[in-house]
């Protein structure tokens, strides 16, 4: 695998393909969390997690990639499964390495990602489908109205305002719970 | 609500990045100075990550089972390969064991190996039961990782091959690199000691004579190999068989003549000739060992020399006795300018001369050795073998057959010849370009292996198809074995053939037990 290949695959957008070229590092990631004790989907879970955080950090302007594919990930698959065991020592976190401490705090930030995830998913089915349609599909509100069936392009419109404060009072909520 | 909704489009504007200058300016100044606009878009953006990461993981899906599916595709591939390559190698071990099977069957090699013993202390001859005669010095001998042997004695294998049907029962096609060979025989030489086979050390040589099987001329000296699929093919050594004569000396001799010792009571004596066989000379040993010989050709096969007393004559005394032999008698005018010499040339022959003026002739005796031809020698009557003639000297004793024997012998055999290789050798010839047509066969039944053997009829060559087609010389007699095997099935053809143009054959097995191959084998 050529790292940067895969790096000039995510730069051009083709970022499935990036995924694809990267999941030939899966086998080790999963002999990783196997070997700490998780099961197999534990680790395909870990390995998606990896993928998402490396994406977010590739799409950051200040992000430089100093080490390779298979170190970054294998390292944030590593604080992904301890933070999913809440394993983290005092002693374990004051001897990281530089890419561990960048590893270390990707995962934390990637937190509230997951609880934003957490509140959308929260949320109804056509809730969902709105947004979906809207943020994910970039369709207009009046082909919305359409797709959902709604009145008209203004009921679409304030519909879709009204799931957005729905996910974020969730988000909200979610947050203060954990906290 | 309807300012809260502007908010969000405004948002989502910026961040879709269709926000003109103006808008665009006026939009990151409010992010500076409005707190609670700034919140919120701060709110808008985690949450729009949040939904962004179930696309995400609909993409890692995608891709993961798509690993999934390649993984499995991959296994696949690896477990088919597996199992093909399994059935390959069950296959053509199948094959290969119908293909070693049928070959062990129709080969009878074995059948012509000739195991001779003997020491290491001296030069060592063999003599085949076809007439093969192989002399050599063991010392010449070392082993193939040119050490020396050791061992007080040698084994030694002989195969002789010198017909068409011993050559076809041996599998020895009569082949050079493709070209077809018309066979004067073939012959495997090895030699063992302790079980190792051995070697002629460099530029060491060996005496052979090989039995002649064909009246074909200019033959040459060829070395053989097998191929991996057992097939013979033999290479030309570049060197036709050495002109060495066999040469056979024949001189007078005298036993008791029993009958008229018989009727008179006294011993009577009768002439006789003595035949001795020396060997394949070269001409020069020849000349060394019958310097005064009279030879008028030593490019022959055989050289046949009569050593006979002559007399010499004075012309004026006109001896005219009746019992004279005219041939052995030479006349000369100057008899007496002969004397003290020590040879004499009388009509362009030498005499070796034996002064006797004694008889009322004043006849000179001498000795002339002088080739005659095979009709000359057919002439001669009362032919001893010398070792006979020794034996059976005092005791007169006709038996003409022992020089038959070695008329025969010379009559039948190739030159000596220096081999420097041992192993398979044959004495061939390229059979010439002839116009061909091409043959393609057809098999009638669906056999794992097959083995085809084109025999000419008309001269020594014997070859094996490896295809589905031959060419053959246009209106010429073959004939064509074939043998084929599935499992433990065996199946036999054979059919005599002649094309004058290009065609078909349809090798039309029938089923055959193994003991039928042999018989098959025989040649019509």
């Amino acid at each position: 695998m050529n790292d940067k290949k895969i790096l000039e695959l995510f730069k051009d957008g083709q970022r499935e393909k990036a995924f694809v070229k990267l999941y030939s590092l899966y086998p080790k990631i999963e002999t990783l969390i196997l070997s700490k004790g998780g099961n197999k989907q534990d680790a395909s879970d870990v390995f998606q997690e990896a993928l998402i955080i490396l994406n977010r950090n590739l799409e950051k302007s200040d992000f430089k990639l100093t080490s390779s594919f298979y170190t970054y990930l294998y390292s944030v698959s590593r604080f992904i499964w301890k933070d999913t065991q809440k394993k983290f020592s005092k002693q374990e976190l004051h001897n990281l390495n530089d890419i561990e401490v960048e590893s270390f705090h990707s995962v934390l930030e990637e937190k509230k990602y997951q609880l934003a995830e957490l509140a959308f998913l929260k949320l109804g089915e056509r809730c969902r489908q709105l947004l979906q349609l809207f943020y994910q599909k970039a369709m207009s509100f009046k082909d919305i109205a359409k797709v959902m069936q709604f009145k008209s392009e203004k009921i679409a419109k304030n519909q879709k305002y009204k799931c957005l404060i729905k996910a974020k009072d969730i988000y909200r909520n979610s947050k203060t719970v954990r906290s | 609500m309807e300012n809260h909704i502007q908010n969000i489009e405004l948002i989502n504007n910026y961040l879709n990045k269709t926000l003109s200058g103006e808008e665009l300016k006026a939009f990151e100044n409010r992010l500076k100075v409005d707190e609670s606009f700034a919140k919120e878009f701060e709110t808008h953006v985690l949450f729009l990550e949040g939904l962004n990461r179930q696309q995400l993981k609909e993409e890692i899906k995608k891709v993961k089972q798509s690993y999934v599916k390649s993984k499995w595709f991959k296994y696949l591939v690896f477990t088919s390969g597996l199992v093909l390559a399994l059935l390959v190698i069950i296959y053509f071990n199948g094959f290969n064991s119908d293909k070693e099977y049928l070959k062990g069957k129709m080969n009878f090699e074995s059948e012509y190996i000739q195991n001779f013993k003997v020491d290491t202390d001296s030069i060592v001859e063999i003599v085949g039961e076809k007439g093969t005669v192989i002399r050599f010095n063991p010392k010449d001998l070392e082993t193939i990782s040119n050490k020396s042997f050791t061992g007080d004695s040698l084994s030694i294998e002989l195969i002789e091959l010198t017909t068409k049907q011993d050559l076809l029962l041996a599998n020895a096609q009569t082949v050079s690199d493709g070209k077809w060979l018309i066979s004067g025989g073939a012959f495997k030489i090895g030699i063992k000691a302790h079980g190792e086979f051995l070697i002629l050390k460099k530029d060491k040589i060996m005496n052979a004579t090989f039995p002649k099987s064909t009246n074909e001329p200019n033959m040459e000296l060829f070395y053989g190999k097998r191929d991996k699929r057992g097939m013979m093919n033999w290479k030309p050594i570049g060197d036709s068989l050495r002109l060495n004569p066999y040469v056979i000396l024949i001189e007078e001799g005298y036993v008791i003549d029993v009958e008229f010792t018989k009727l008179y009571g006294v011993d009577g004596f009768k002439e006789v000739y003595v035949c001795d066989t020396l060997g394949f000379l070269r001409t020069k040993d020849v000349k060394e060992r019958l310097p005064k010989g009279n030879f008028y050709n030593y490019n022959i096969d055989t050289l046949r020399i009569l050593k006979e007393r002559v007399k010499i004559i004075d012309d004026k005394y006109d001896c005219e006795w009746s019992w004279i032999d005219i041939i052995k008698t030479f006349k000369t005018k100057t008899l007496d300018s002969l004397y003290r010499k020590k040879e004499v040339v009388i009509d362009s022959v030498l005499i070796d001369l034996d002064i006797n003026f004694a008889s009322e002739c004043r006849e000179i005796w001498g000795e002339v050795t002088r080739q005659i031809s095979k009709r000359e020698h057919d002439t001669l009557r009362d032919v001893f073998s010398k070792v006979e003639y020794e034996k059976q000297r005092s005791k007169y004793y006709m038996d003409v057959e022992e020089i038959k024997r070695f008329d025969n012998i010379a009559d039948s055999i190739y030159q000596s010849i220096e081999i420097s290789k041992l192993g398979w050798i044959n004495i061939d010839k390229f059979a010439l370009d002839e116009e061909k047509v091409n043959v393609k066969l057809s098999i009638s039944i669906n056999t794992n292996f097959n083995e085809i053997r084109v025999i000419d009829k008309r001269n020594n060559t014997i070859l094996n198809v490896y295809g589905n087609q031959i060419d053959l010389p246009v209106n010429r007699s073959f004939q064509i074995i074939a043998f084929g095997v599935k499992g433990k099935d065996i199946y036999g053809f054979k059919k005599s053939v002649r094309f004058s143009k290009n065609g078909n054959l349809k090798v039309d097995y029938k089923k055959i037990d193994e003991s039928q191959i042999k018989s098959i084998l025989v040649i019509d």
